[in-house]
C-alpha cells in the first residue's frame, strides 16, 4: 500500500498523539466533569458551586497566596541574577565557559539528595528564605544558559550598523540589544513561573510531609492533602482553576513574544 | 571529549553499575556472613525423675515429663531465645537473654519450671558472645 | 575589573556546588568522626535500597528509551508534514509541557485507575513516555534544520523511517541527547508518582527511598543521597560536550 509522504508524515504523529490523548486530555476532562459535580456518588450536576466554595475555602487561599508570592519574588530574583551571571558570561569573562557547568548541575541532580543537605543548613530559618533559595538554586542554570546564548547570538553587525549611525550607549542598548533579547527573557521567565509549580517535590522534602509550616503551604499542598484525603471535588476544582492560571500565564507569554517577533 | 576521556569514562560507568550488581547479589550473604552463627533448635520434652511421696507413705520415684533445655546453655540462669522481628523494613533475627527457672535435672537437662515458652527457639551453639538484642545468623537446624 | 567579576563568578559556582560537595562530606562524617558506618549499614542492611534503585534506574532507562520512539517521528511530522490545524495541536503540546505536575495528578490517578494499572510499573511508565516536552523540544530544532538533505533523501526513497534515521537523526544528534538527559533526570527525579500510584514496595524508586526519612534510619540517608545523585552526573558527564552543542544552538519560540 503506497501512502503518499504528506500521510506517512502524518501518521509518525499517531503514537504521541493517542498517548496524550488517553493520558492526558480525556483524563483532564473527566477531571473537568468532576469539578462541576457534587460528589462521586450522587453525580449531580452543580455547575459553579464547587469553585465558589473553594475560593472561599480558608486553606485555599492561603495556598493561593504562597503561590502566589512564591512567583511574584522569586521569579524577578532569578531572572535578575540570571541576567547578571550571563552578561558576565557573554561579554566580560568569555573564557571561564567551563563554570557554566557548576550553574547547570542542580538542575539534574536528584531533589531527594538536595532536600537532605538543605535541611542540615538551613533547618534552623524559620521563614520561607531556604525554599525560595532552593528554587533559585535549581533554576538558574537553564536561565543561564537561554540568556547566554541570546547574548552571544546578538548580531554584532546590527550593533555596529547602529553605532556608525549615530546612536551610542544607552540609547543602543534600548533599541537594539533589549528587544533581541526579549524573546529569551520571556521564555526564561515563562520557564521559571512554571518551575515554581514545580518546587513541591523539593518543597515536600525538605519540610518532611504533608503538613508544612504555614508559609511555605502552596497550592500543591492542597491539592496533595485533597487527594490524600479522596476528597476529588476540592481536588478537581483547585486542579483546573491552577491550570486556568498557567493557561492564562503562557497565553500572556505567547501574546508578549508575538509583539517582540520582528 | 577525547576519546580516551570517554573510553575512561564509560568504564567508569560500567564500574559503577558492576558494582552496584555486584552488591545487589551478595549483600544479603555477605551480611549473613558477618554476624555472629549460631544454631538454634526448638525444646524437647524430657523424662525427669523426681522423689514424691506415696498414699501409703512410702518415697517412691516417680517420672514427669517437662521442657528441657541442655545443661550447657545456660548461663547465669539465662538463655538466649530467637525472635525474628521485623524492622528497617525487613525481617530481622535477634536473639534476647532470658533468665529461666530451672527445676527437676538429668545428667544433661534441666527443666524449665518458667520463663520459657514451649515454641520458642532457644540457641544452643555459639551462645558464648553473644549480647542481648544482638542480631544472628540462624544456620540450618539439626536436632 | 575583569579579574574581579572573574573571581566572583567563582566564588558563586563554587557556592552552587556546595550543596553536592556537603552531600558527599557528609555521607562520610558522621557524630564527629570520619566513618564510613553510613555505606555499610546501607549497603549491608538496607536491601531496600537495591531493589530501589534499580527500580529508578529502570524507570528512568526505559522511559527515556520509549520516549525518543514515540517523540522523534512526532516531532518529525510536526516538521514535515502539512495538516490543517498543526499550529493548534502543537500549541496544545506546548500547553501541557507547561501544566504544572499536580494538576495531571488526578487525571493520572483516575486514568490509572480505570486502566488497572494503578501499582503496575506500567503505570508508571506510560504516562512519562508520552509526556509532550520532547516533542516540543525536538521541533523547535527541527524547524532549524536543512531541508536539503531531506528532499535529497525523498528523491532516494520513500520509506520515512529511513529518513528520519538516516538524515535527520544525525542532524539534531546534539538535540536528542539534551532531550534524552533531560528526560533521564526528571524520571530519575520522579517523586509524586511512585509515592502516589504505587504501593507495592517492591516497585518504589529510590526517591521514596530518601523520603522516608524515619524508617531507615538517619545513618543511611546520606551515602543512598550520594549514590543517588551518581547515575545522572554520570550521563550527564558522558554527554556534556554534545549538551553544550544542543543547548547553545538553541532558538526558542
Amino acid at each position: 500500500m503506497k501512502l503518499k509522504w504528506n500521510t506517512k508524515c502524518k501518521l509518525c504523529l499517531l503514537p504521541s498523539l493517542a498517548g496524550i490523548l488517553v493520558f492526558f486530555v480525556i483524563p483532564y476532562i473527566r477531571v473537568l466533569y468532576y469539578s462541576l459535580i457534587e460528589n462521586q456518588f450522587s453525580k449531580k450536576f452543580v455547575g459553579l458551586k464547587n469553585y465558589v466554595d473553594i475560593i472561599q475555602n480558608p486553606y485555599f487561599r492561603l495556598a493561593f497566596k504562597n503561590s502566589v508570592l512564591l512567583i511574584a519574588l522569586c521569579v524577578p530574583a532569578l531572572i535578575l541574577l540570571a541576567l547578571v551571571i550571563s552578561l558576565s558570561f557573554a561579554f566580560i569573562v568569555k573564557e571561564i565557559a567551563k563554570t557554566r557547568v557548576a550553574f547547570i548541575l542542580p538542575m539534574l541532580l536528584p531533589t531527594a539528595s538536595i532536600a537532605l543537605v538543605w535541611n542540615a543548613f538551613f533547618g534552623g530559618f524559620d521563614n520561607v528564605l531556604p525554599l525560595y533559595l532552593l528554587f533559585i538554586w535549581k533554576n538558574i542554570g537553564i536561565c543561564i544558559i537561554f540568556l547566554t546564548a541570546a547574548f552571544t547570538t546578538l548580531d554584532e553587525s546590527m550593533l555596529e550598523a547602529a553605532k556608525l549611525d549615530g546612536t551610542g550607549g544607552l540609547r543602543l542598548h534600548i533599541r537594539i540589544t533589549i528587544p533581541a533579547v526579549m524573546p529569551a527573557v520571556l521564555f526564561c521567565v515563562l520557564l521559571s513561573i512554571v518551575n515554581t509549580f514545580k518546587i513541591f517535590k523539593e518543597s515536600y522534602l525538605y519540610y518532611g510531609g504533608n503538613y508544612p509550616p504555614t508559609y511555605a503551604y502552596s497550592l500543591q499542598y492542597y491539592m496533595n492533602n485533597n487527594f490524600l484525603k479522596f476528597n476529588y471535588q476540592a481536588l478537581a476544582t483547585s486542579s483546573i482553576l491552577t491550570s486556568l492560571v498557567v493557561l492564562v500565564i503562557v497565553g500572556l507569554g505567547f501574546v508578549l513574544q508575538r509583539r517582540y517577533q520582528q | 571529549m577525547s576519546s580516551n576521556k570517554k573510553k575512561g569514562l564509560l568504564l567508569l560507568t560500567a564500574l559503577f553499575y558492576a558494582g552496584m550488581i555486584l552488591l545487589t547479589v551478595f549483600a544479603e550473604d555477605i551480611h549473613n556472613a558477618r554476624l555472629p552463627q549460631v544454631a538454634a533448635a526448638r525444646m524437647i520434652q524430657q523424662i525427669f525423675t523426681y522423689e514424691r511421696v506415696s498414699e501409703n507413705g512410702f518415697v517412691i520415684e516417680a517420672d514427669k515429663k517437662a521442657l528441657a533445655i541442655p545443661k550447657e546453655i545456660v548461663q547465669e540462669s539465662c538463655v538466649f531465645v530467637i525472635r525474628t522481628v521485623e524492622e528497617k523494613g525487613r525481617t530481622c533475627t535477634r536473639v534476647y537473654r532470658v533468665s529461666v527457672e530451672t527445676g527437676l535435672e538429668t545428667e544433661k537437662y534441666y527443666e524449665v519450671r518458667s520463663g520459657l515458652h514451649s515454641a520458642d527457639q532457644i540457641v544452643i551453639t555459639g551462645y558464648e558472645t553473644l549480647s542481648d538484642g544482638e542480631e544472628v545468623y540462624v544456620k540450618e537446624k539439626n536436632k | 575589573m575583569k579579574k574581579g567579576i572573574r573571581f566572583v563568578l567563582l566564588l558563586l559556582a563554587a557556592a552552587f556546588l556546595m550543596p553536592v560537595l556537603a552531600t558527599v562530606l557528609f555521607s562520610f562524617y558522621m557524630e564527629g568522626t570520619v566513618m564510613v558506618r553510613g555505606y555499610d549499614e546501607l549497603f549491608f542492611e538496607c536491601f531496600q535500597f537495591y531493589t530501589m534503585f534499580w527500580n529508578s534506574v529502570f524507570y528512568a532507562t526505559v522511559i527515556t528509551v520509549f520516549q525518543m520512539i514515540v517523540m522523534i517521528p512526532a516531532a518529525f511530522s510536526f516538521s514535515f508534514a502539512r495538516f490543517k490545524g498543526k499550529g493548534v495541536l502543537f500549541l496544545l503540546y506546548v500547553i501541557l509541557m507547561m501544566m504544572p505536575l499536580q494538576v495531571m495528578i488526578l487525571p493520572n490517578y483516575i486514568g490509572l485507575r480505570d486502566m488497572g494499572l494503578l501499582n503496575t510499573r506500567a503505570g508508571i511508565i506510560l504516562p512519562m513516555i508520552f509526556s509532550p516536552f520532547g516533542v516540543v523540544m525536538m521541533h523547535q530544532y527541527m524547524k532549524n534544520m536543512d531541508d536539503a538533505v531531506i528532499e535529497a533523501m525523498r528523491l532516494e526513497t520513500g520509506s520515512v523511517v529511513r529518513i528520519m534515521l538516516m538524515g535527520v537523526i544525525p542532524q539534531i544528534k546534539a538535540c536528542v541527547y539534551v532531550v534524552a538527559v533531560f528526560v533521564f533526570a526528571d524520571c530519575f527525579n520522579m517523586l509524586e508518582q511512585p509515592l502516589l500510584f504505587l504501593q507495592d514496595e517492591q516497585l518504589k524508586t529510590l526517591t521514596v527511598f530518601l523520603s522516608k526519612t524515619g524508617e531507615y534510619g538517619q545513618e543511611v540517608l546520606y551515602p543512598a543521597s550520594v549514590l543517588f545523585m551518581i547515575p545522572v552526573l554520570l550521563l550527564y558527564l558522558f554527554c556534556h560536550r554534545e549538551l553544550e552543542k544542543g543547548l547553545q544552538i538553541y532558538e526558542f519560540q
